[in-house]
C-alpha cells in the first residue's frame, strides 16, 4: 500500500495518506465495483421534505433551529474483514503496521461507512424517537423548535433536543464525536449549503458559485488549436459528484448531465481517459449562464402540489403526421403538422416537442 | 403550469429532467422558460382515450374536435425551428 505526506489544509502539518489506486495490483482494483456503488446519500431534497411536511402539519409558523452532527474518524471506526487487513500494510521506518479499519481511500469506505451509519440512523428515529433526521456520510442533521433545548451534560452544554438525543445514542453505541463540531442555530451549512429552516430557504454562498462556474467553463472552453480534450473518469466523476450536489439549490439543471453521463459508462479504471465533446461543452456553459444568472437561494415548495391549484392546465397529443394541445379553461386550440416523411420512431420526440411547445405558448400569454 | 400527455416517455423527461442526449435541447428550452416565469411545470398522464381533443387536434380532425366542443377556437402554431433540426438525422 503505497504511501504519501500531504500538507494539511490551514495548518503547517502534514498528514500520512494512502494510495488505493496506484498500480496494476492496487488495492481498489481488487474491490468488485457493482458492490460499492449505489449506495444512497440524503441530500438536501431529504431534509426539504421534511421541512414541507413539518409546516404542513403544525398550522402556522414555529421558530426552528437546525443542527448539524459529526461522528469522529467516521471511516476508520470501521473494522475489515481479516483477509482484508493483510492487504493494508503500512512500512514506516522498516516496521509493518496492520491497518485494521476502513482507511480513506478505498473505494468500499463509503459504502461500508454508509450502512453502519444508516442503521444508526434507523435506530435514532424508530427506537430513539427522532422525528426529523438526515444523514450525508458522516454527517447528521435534523430541526427542533427553538424552545425545545435539552441538556447534554457530557459537553455541560444545551443542545436542540433531538441532536442530545442523536449524542446520548452515540454514546451508548461508543461512536466518537467532538463538541467543536456539534452545530446548531437558525442558518447553518449543512453540506456546504446554507440552510435557513424559516425561510425555508437553501443558498449556495457566492464563492461556491463562482468556484463551479469557473469549473464548468474549464470544461465548455474549446481549445483555441483545435486539439481535443480529455479527462480521466475520476475528474468526470468529481465534477458529476460536484454538479450533483449543486442541483440540490439548482434543482432545474438536471438537463446539463444528460450528454456527460453517457460517456462516463463502461469500464470504472480511474484513470481511463475520456474526451470531452461539444454538447458537453454547450450544457455546461448553458448550467454556468443560469447560475451566473441566480441569486443562489432556492426556495423549497413542494413538486407535488396540487394540480387543482395550477394556473395553467393544458393538454397535449402527437401523432406521425401532427401536434396539437389546447387550454380547457380559453378553448383555445392549436394544431401543426410534423415534418413530411417522417420515421415512425420519431413519434416519441414529437409527443416531447409537442409539450414543449404548449409551454412556450403559455408563457408567452403570461404577461 | 399542468400539461396533460398520454405520453409516458414525455412524463419522464419532463418531470425527472434526465434523457437521451437526442432529446436535451427540449428540456434546456424548458428549463429556460421555467426559470425566466418563475413557473412550475408538472406534465401528468391521461389516457388516450379520455384525451379526445387533443388526439383530434393532432390528426387534423378539427370537425370531431368541434363536434364536442362547439366554442373551440382552432389556429395552426409553428414549432421552434431549430427543433425540427433533430428529426433530419
Amino acid at each position: 500500500m503505497p504511501t504519501h505526506a500531504v500538507p494539511k489544509p490551514h495548518s503547517s502539518d502534514l498528514r500520512m495518506v494512502t494510495d488505493h489506486s496506484t498500480g496494476v495490483h492496487s488495492l481498489n482494483s481488487m474491490i468488485d465495483h457493482k458492490k460499492v456503488t449505489g449506495f444512497p446519500l440524503d441530500n438536501m431534497t431529504h431534509m426539504g421534505e421534511m421541512l414541507l411536511a413539518y409546516y404542513c402539519q403544525s398550522l402556522g409558523s414555529h421558530d426552528l433551529i437546525v443542527w448539524k452532527s459529526d461522528i469522529a474518524e467516521a471511516h476508520q471506526l470501521m473494522p475489515l474483514h481479516l483477509v482484508w487487513q493483510l492487504k493494508q500494510v503500512n512500512t514506516v521506518d522498516g516496521l509493518r503496521y496492520i491497518d485494521r479499519n476502513c482507511t480513506f481511500g478505498s473505494c468500499s469506505s463509503a459504502a461500508i461507512f454508509i450502512c453502519f451509519n444508516s442503521l444508526v440512523a434507523w435506530i435514532a428515529k424508530n427506537k430513539r424517537g427522532i422525528k426529523h433526521l438526515s444523514t450525508y456520510a458522516d454527517d447528521s442533521s435534523g430541526f427542533n423548535r427553538k424552545d425545545n433545548f435539552l441538556l447534554y451534560e457530557p459537553y455541560a452544554m444545551s443542545f436542540p433536543r433531538s441532536q442530545t438525543l442523536l449524542l446520548h445514542l452515540w454514546d451508548d453505541l461508543s461512536t466518537p464525536h467532538k463538541l467543536k463540531k456539534q452545530v446548531f442555530g437558525s442558518v447553518i451549512p449543512i453540506i456546504r449549503i446554507d440552510v435557513d429552516p424559516n425561510n425555508m430557504t437553501l443558498t449556495l454562498p457566492r464563492e461556491k458559485r463562482v468556484d463551479l462556474c469557473d469549473a464548468l467553463y474549464s470544461w465548455a472552453i474549446k481549445p483555441a488549436n483545435g486539439t481535443k480534450t480529455n479527462y480521466q473518469l475520476k475528474y468526470w466523476q468529481q465534477m458529476g459528484g460536484w454538479l450533483n450536489w449543486a442541483f440540490n439549490v439548482f434543482p432545474l439543471l438536471r438537463p446539463c448531465l444528460n450528454n456527460f453521463y453517457p460517456k462516463t459508462s463502461g469500464s470504472h479504471h480511474p484513470m481511463r481517459r475520456i474526451w470531452i465533446n461539444n454538447a458537453i461543452r454547450d450544457d455546461f456553459a448553458w448550467a454556468a449562464r443560469h447560475i451566473e444568472a441566480s441569486s443562489g437561494v432556492h426556495l423549497l415548495r413542494s413538486s407535488h402540489w396540487d394540480i387543482s391549484s395550477a394556473d395553467i392546465t393544458a393538454y397535449c397529443d402527437a401523432c406521425p403526421e401532427g401536434m396539437g394541445f389546447w387550454y380547457p379553461s380559453s378553448n383555445l386550440a392549436f394544431y401543426s403538422p410534423t415534418p413530411p416523411n417522417l420515421h415512425l420512431s420519431a413519434i416519441f420526440y414529437f409527443e416531447a416537442l409537442c409539450v414543449l411547445c404548449a409551454l412556450t405558448d403559455a408563457a408567452s400569454r403570461l404577461d | 403550469m399542468v400539461i396533460y400527455t398520454d405520453n409516458l416517455n414525455s412524463i419522464q423527461i419532463f418531470n425527472s429532467l434526465s434523457c437521451l442526449p437526442a432529446y436535451n435541447h427540449l428540456l434546456h428550452r424548458s428549463v429556460d422558460i421555467l426559470l425566466a416565469n418563475d413557473l412550475q411545470l408538472r406534465v401528468l398522464h391521461i389516457p388516450g382515450d379520455d384525451n379526445v381533443i387533443a388526439d383530434a387536434l393532432s390528426q387534423c380532425r378539427f370537425s370531431s374536435a368541434l363536434n364536442i366542443i362547439p366554442e373551440l377556437h382552432i389556429s395552426p402554431f409553428q414549432p421552434p425551428r431549430w427543433t425540427l433540426g433533430a428529426t433530419e438525422k
